[in-house]
């Protein structure tokens, strides 16, 4: 009984120890990352690009893990000054006459849908994972049934 | 006894309609108005029947007068010998009324400089309007913004708070009062503009000043797309909303984002319902402030679709203002003021209260932010009127951001006459109605449907008075709509010379016949630097518009996923024949070809007599 008190102890602190090395990795990733962008796939008329990003600041990411527990989604930012985190909302509008299959999304990409938007866009939450990265690989798979692919992005409009 | 029950029927329905009626008698008017003033704002059968009248021609509609308290057969009640809708002074007066030129211009000063000098007669026309509508029966407009003061005196009573959202909570109402005080200094001016209360003794009235205003804060947010479609598309289940005004903007990108025009359709498909059907939302947007900069307005696709209204700015002297952008997609201009605001005729209107300055408190900003603070207290501000001593006013809002609601305030008016017209006669009577200002500038053009457009005006100057005369006589809503679409490849590819002025032309036969409300051509092109190109495209009734102005403000777009560039300047001509393209690379440095070009028309099909 003893032993496996032990271990559930030693198990737990194991992990503690192992989450706090992960973030530290990576803040430092982000940091590296940062200074040669990351690529976002996109699609428009049926042709797939790629745009850049830029994680957040490590200060950022430095005072969140300071201060709580849970760890902070990593900023994502555009060079137009529009963003979005590694926790967006996906948001994906099929092609007309191209069946989605829904669940079948979902559990390959860890999203769970929220609800058809009156744009047409379907909403998913991103369940395990990074948004940025789930886009990517959708794309790459699924491409042929997709109209437009975003996160819920955080728009840099200008009261004019 | 057949006989004398009939005459007995008829002096009783006799007696109900003399009673029923206006009384010319001062006892029954204001016996009528003790009761109503009970329920104002209700649906009074007597108000309803007297919504239509102005007996007494002092520009304010008899039921209003009534919900008021006001004698509606008395045009000067205060026997001060100013008509009572022109009041300045009193319990009635808007005090600041023969400031806002925009309204009604008689030619003074609306700053405190002496180069603020308006032109008289340029103006939006309302008066005549104003008989009969202030925007009572108009419905709820929308603004999206920074948020509005919702407790500026003179706006209070006309917000909806029900309809308004805070975008930083996800919750029904427009904000705290701390973030009145921080995020709403834009918002609460273009909310003054559309719907500031008349005749309430208080500062300025708004172009619809008793319209229904509900608000967002969703510039001073986040900014995400959900909370955009929850504002624009899905807060008002029972379609009470029926025209959102947007004065915002990027105004140095290009972004072919399609996700805007989407919930503009759900906007025009399924709100703004009139007797359970929807006749659709109007969206309102500015074209932007970037002219100095070579901003195009059509760069970004929510300003450039089939769905949108975009406005310029005009200036007192009814010339384009120095800062609005030009643009195909533009359809009609309202008024935005100049861009020197401490010298020139700018737009006055609400501020959030306590925050403006008299003009001998008021300092250039240097440090950024902001363009002027307050000297005692270094907040950010704007100028305001020596007489305005609680500070709750401004004569220095100027934009596109200005226009946007002008626009905005007028087409509540046209739709409290005309309630029924669908989203596509609103846009197409705009177009037919609006003012050819500026005569001379070379920037116009009429097509063969003799409509005139402009880069600069759209169609021109918004013309409420002309859509009301429309719609409430002859007016036949246009056709059910359609769409085309035709596709042209180009075997070998067309090299578009570098730096060369006269460019390349390609013409291209659109064979489908659709009588044009919207069009547009996406052009695919693996140009570089797709700032560089100018393009212009002709009709086959040989009207010419200029599709993009070239060396533009969005830096690096791209052309090679196919760019889509609009237009409404050849509303009502036909697309089948001949078009012709033009594009010019007019910067050095970069170079590319023509390599495809998709036509795009929605429109009806049934020449219009």
């Amino acid at each position: 009984m003893k032993i496996i008190i032990l271990i559930t102890i030693v198990a737990i602190f194991g992990n503690i120890l192992y989450a706090n090395k992960k973030k530290v990795l990576l803040i430092d990733n982000a940091d590296i990352v940062k200074s040669r962008g990351i690529k976002i796939s996109t699609i428009r008329n049926g042709i797939i690009a790629e745009k850049m990003v830029y994680p957040a600041k490590k200060v950022d990411l430095l005072q969140h893990t300071q201060s709580t527990s849970i760890e902070k989604p990593t900023e994502y930012l555009f060079s137009d000054g529009t963003k979005f985190n590694s926790k967006s909302h996906i948001m994906i509008k099929f092609n007309k006459g191209k069946e989605a299959n829904i669940k079948e999304l979902e559990q390959n990409y860890h999203l769970k849908l929220i609800r058809k938007m009156t744009s047409g866009d379907f909403l998913f939450k991103i369940i395990r994972g990074d948004t940025l990265q789930a886009i990517n690989a959708i794309l790459k798979e699924e491409s042929d049934k997709i109209e437009r692919i975003s996160p819920n992005i955080s728009f840099n409009m200008k009261p004019l | 006894m057949k006989k004398y029950l009939i005459i007995i029927i008829g002096l009783s329905i006799t007696l109900i309609l003399i009673t029923g009626c206006r009384s010319k008698s001062d006892t029954s008017v204001s016996a009528t108005t003790s009761n109503i003033q009970k329920s104002p704002e209700g649906n009074s059968t007597i108000i309803n029947f007297l919504r239509r009248g102005d007996s007494d021609n002092d520009y304010i509609p008899d039921n209003i007068e009534l919900i008021l308290g006001m004698d509606p057969h008395n045009p000067d009640e205060d026997d001060d010998g100013t008509i009572d809708g022109l009041q300045t002074s009193g319990d009635y007066g808007d005090t600041f009324f023969d400031k806002q030129w925009y309204i009604r211009s008689t030619g003074v000063k609306s700053g405190s400089a002496p180069s603020s000098t308006t032109v008289e007669g340029n103006d939006l026309h309302l008066l005549n309007l104003y008989h009969r509508y202030m925007g009572l029966h108009a419905g709820v407009v929308q603004l999206i913004d920074t948020g509005i003061d919702y407790t500026h005196e003179d706006l209070k009573d006309n917000l909806d708070l029900d309809l308004s959202r805070n975008a930083k909570q996800h919750y029904r109402s427009i904000g705290s009062p701390e973030e009145r005080q921080n995020g709403s200094y834009h918002g609460t001016m273009c909310a003054g503009i559309i719907a500031a209360r008349a005749f309430n003794g208080k500062g300025v009235r708004g172009i619809a000043p008793f319209v229904k205003l509900a608000g967002s804060n969703w510039i001073d947010s986040n900014q995400t797309t959900t909370e955009l479609e929850e504002a624009w598309t899905r807060g008002d289940p029972d379609g009470k909303i029926i025209l959102v005004s947007n004065s915002w903007g990027t105004p140095s990108v290009a972004s072919p984002n399609t996700y805007f025009e989407d919930l503009m359709e759900y906007g025009a498909k399924y709100l703004r319902k009139i007797d359970g059907i929807a006749r659709g939302k109007l969206f309102l947007k500015a074209a932007g402030n970037g002219r100095k900069n070579k901003h195009d307005a059509c760069l970004v696709y929510e300003s450039s679709n089939r769905y949108v209204i975009t406005v310029a700015s005009l200036k007192s002297d009814n010339t384009y203002a120095s800062y609005s952008s030009p643009g195909s997609c533009i359809l009609v201009s309202g008024y935005g003021g100049a861009g020197n605001i401490l010298q020139l005729a700018a737009i006055a209107t609400t501020y959030h209260t306590g925050g403006s300055a008299k003009p001998d408190n008021i300092a250039i900003n240097r440090d950024g932010g902001c363009l002027l603070v307050r000297q005692s207290d270094n907040q950010c501000t704007m100028p305001t009127w020596e007489n305005d001593d609680e500070l709750n006013y401004t004569y220095g809002m100027n934009g596109t951001s200005a226009a946007t609601p002008t626009v905005a305030g007028v087409l509540a008016l046209v739709l409290e006459a005309c309630p029924k017209l669908n989203w596509r006669d609103v846009k197409y009577l705009i177009a037919k109605h609006a003012i050819k200002v500026d005569p001379d500038n070379p920037s116009w053009v009429t097509n063969s449907a003799g409509l005139h457009h402009s880069v600069d005006y759209g169609f021109g100057l918004i013309n409420g008075e002309g859509m009301v005369a429309d719609c409430e006589k002859k007016y036949t809503p246009l056709p059910q709509s359609d769409t085309i679409e035709e596709n042209f490849n180009i075997d070998s590819n067309i090299s578009i010379p570098d730096n060369n002025l006269s460019g390349i032309s390609y013409s291209f036969d659109v064979t489908k016949e659709l009588i044009i409300e919207w069009m547009d051509v996406t052009i695919t092109s693996d140009h570089s630097y797709g700032s560089d190109l100018e393009i212009y495209l002709t009709s086959p009734a040989g009207t010419t518009t200029r599709l993009m102005l070239g060396k533009n403000s969005a830096r690096n777009y791209s052309l090679k996923r196919g760019f889509r560039y609009g237009s409404v300047a050849f509303m009502g001509e036909s697309t089948a024949g001949t078009w012709t393209l033009r594009i010019a690379d007019i910067f050095n440095g970069d170079e590319g070809s023509l390599q495809h070009v998709k036509f795009g028309a929605f429109g009806h099909h049934r020449e219009r007599q």
